[in-house]
């Protein structure tokens, strides 16, 4: 599945990244030369088993981690510590609790020395309104359902407008229906501002219904075993899973998946 | 397990009820005790206990000096304590080897009593009301700043990235992340040491001290004077109550942003 003809300087440019963790018994290879670009507009879906590394690789592009050995670069800058070009959504949440929803989406904008108080509550506002929880702007993170956490932590990584979003499970905790309602809410987002993203998942169906490309990762050492493009049209929603193209790259990737877990198992 | 559901008749029975209930039953016991040909040598008859305040408020004139003397001593060691032992829980927190040099002195002193370690303080600084500071600083020194520290070496450390991702440097994370945070436990190493302050007061006023409720209860039982000394005793619980209604207070208005269980 060849990709279209690409002559841009990729917007992240991940080399031979190998991250070894040294541990009481030995060492663990978490991953192993990766090699990968992403473009811009990109949406990237890795999937792969767990202890893959692909936490790991999220990690270290977000600046989290270092690499063992192996760089990335982003925008051609060299990574090195975190930067509010790469935006995190982790599974988790990550909300400050004693933070308003309304605060917890202006922390990293009161960090811009170059925004006023007014801007910085009028970008606020913004993204709470488009995760839909302008009534909730002063209620704090523990009178919040799982999916409104989540929304308020994707507005808050959204608000000091990254250039690269990195998303670590962001729905991995949530329940089915919230789950689906999210995807779609990320979707059309998506689709209107065509920001970059790295989005970790370990469901197959998301990742397809997501992606622009679906990245396997092999068991340990973690690896990219394939880049698979993801050619089902837009606009996408949840009736696009109806598509027999969208049966067949699921039953593709997911016996991959399947195979490394097997692997992993051994 | 929590049983109550709405309409049941022992919910709708007022809190308070039961409060009161308690002491009901206290003072019941307490009767029973005091009416025992052994028992009574230790529980002298209630009324007679609260009856001794006049011989000592009135008669000797100490019981209101014992009082202010004892909450000067603590109030002061107890602050002097708070004052050292959070910046130094921060610092072994953030720098590996302020931790290693001294949790180990920390964990070695905790756990000697107080009581020990008096003649040594008196020894060092003299009689009279600076060995008392003394005594309670260290002590609640010790349990402050361990509480502290645990809380913040058991900051989330997805909160700490979170922060970071969004731009915050060193001092951001500090005072808008890791400090708040640690709000809770802040709250709880006071009322630990509030705790510590009260109970290390024999030991801190075994210095030659004048006045004080813990040189008046020791004082009192060597004289076998039971009454008056039960009611110091009582009066010492009564204050560690009235403390920790003032720290409820604090508590609910930094850390209602908790997640906690309804009770």
């Amino acid at each position: 599945m060849a990709g279209e003809e690409r002559n841009l300087v990729p917007k992240v440019q991940i080399k031979a990244v190998e991250k070894i963790y040294e541990g009481r018994n030995g060492k663990t290879v978490a991953l192993n030369g990766v090699n990968l670009d992403i473009y811009d507009n990109e949406f990237i879906c890795v999937v792969g088993p767990s202890g893959c590394g692909k936490s790991t690789l999220l990690n270290i592009i977000a600046g989290l981690h270092e690499a063992s050995s192996g760089e990335v670069l982003v925008d051609g800058v060299k990574v090195e510590g975190t930067g509010v070009d790469r935006g995190v959504v982790f599974q988790q949440y990550a909300l400050f609790p004693w933070l308003t929803v309304k605060k917890n989406v202006m922390f990293g904008l009161k960090l811009k020395k170059d925004l006023t108080d007014e801007q910085r509550e009028e970008i606020a506002m913004k993204y709470i309104k488009i995760v839909g929880l302008e009534k909730f702007v002063d209620a704090y993170p523990k009178e919040l359902s799982g999916g409104m956490k989540q929304r308020v932590a994707i507005a808050r990584a959204y608000a000091v407008n990254p250039s690269l979003l990195l998303m670590d499970e962001p729905f991995g905790a949530l329940d089915a229906q919230t789950r689906t309602q999210l995807q779609t809410e990320l979707l059309k987002t998506w689709e209107e501002e065509k920001k970059t993203c790295f989005f970790i998942t370990h469901d197959v169906e998301e990742a397809i219904l997501l992606a622009t490309k679906v990245i396997v990762m092999s068991a340990r050492p973690g690896r990219i075993k394939e880049i698979i493009d993801i050619d089902i049209p837009y606009p996408r929603g949840q009736e696009s899973k109806m598509l027999p193209r969208f049966t067949e790259l699921k039953n593709y990737i997911w016996n991959m998946v399947y195979k490394e877990y097997l692997e992993v198992q051994k | 397990m929590n049983k109550n559901k709405k309409g049941d008749f022992v919910s709708r029975i007022p809190a308070w009820t039961w409060t009161v209930l308690s002491l009901i039953a206290a003072i019941l016991v307490w009767s029973l005790l005091s009416k025992g040909e052994v028992t009574g040598r230790a529980f002298p008859p209630l009324l007679e206990v609260f009856g001794s305040y006049t011989k000592m408020a009135v008669d000797r004139g100490v019981f209101w000096s014992d009082i202010a003397s004892s909450l000067i001593s603590s109030i002061a060691g107890f602050a002097l304590g708070f004052l050292f032992g959070v910046p130094v829980a921060f610092l072994m927190a953030w720098y590996r080897p302020v931790r290693n040099i001294i949790e180990p002195w920390i964990q070695f002193i905790r756990n000697i009593p107080p009581l020990a370690y008096v003649p040594l303080v008196v020894i060092a600084v003299g009689v009279g009301r600076t060995p008392q500071i003394i005594v309670i600083c260290i002590a609640t020194f010790l349990t402050i700043s361990i509480t502290v520290f645990q809380g913040v070496i058991n900051v989330d450390e997805t909160l700490i990235k979170a922060a970071r991702v969004l731009g915050a440097n060193d001092s951001v994370l500090f005072t808008k992340v890791i400090f708040p945070a640690t709000t809770p436990f802040i709250i709880t190493s006071v009322r630990l040491g509030i705790s510590v302050a009260l109970t290390t007061l024999i030991a801190a006023e075994s210095t030659g001290a004048s006045a004080g409720l813990g040189m008046r209860i020791r004082a009192l039982s060597s004289t076998f004077e039971t009454q008056p000394m039960m009611l110091y005793i009582i009066v010492v619980g009564v204050i560690g109550m009235l403390a920790e209604k003032i720290l409820k207070f604090f508590e609910r208005r930094l850390t209602s942003w908790q997640e906690k269980r309804e009770i």
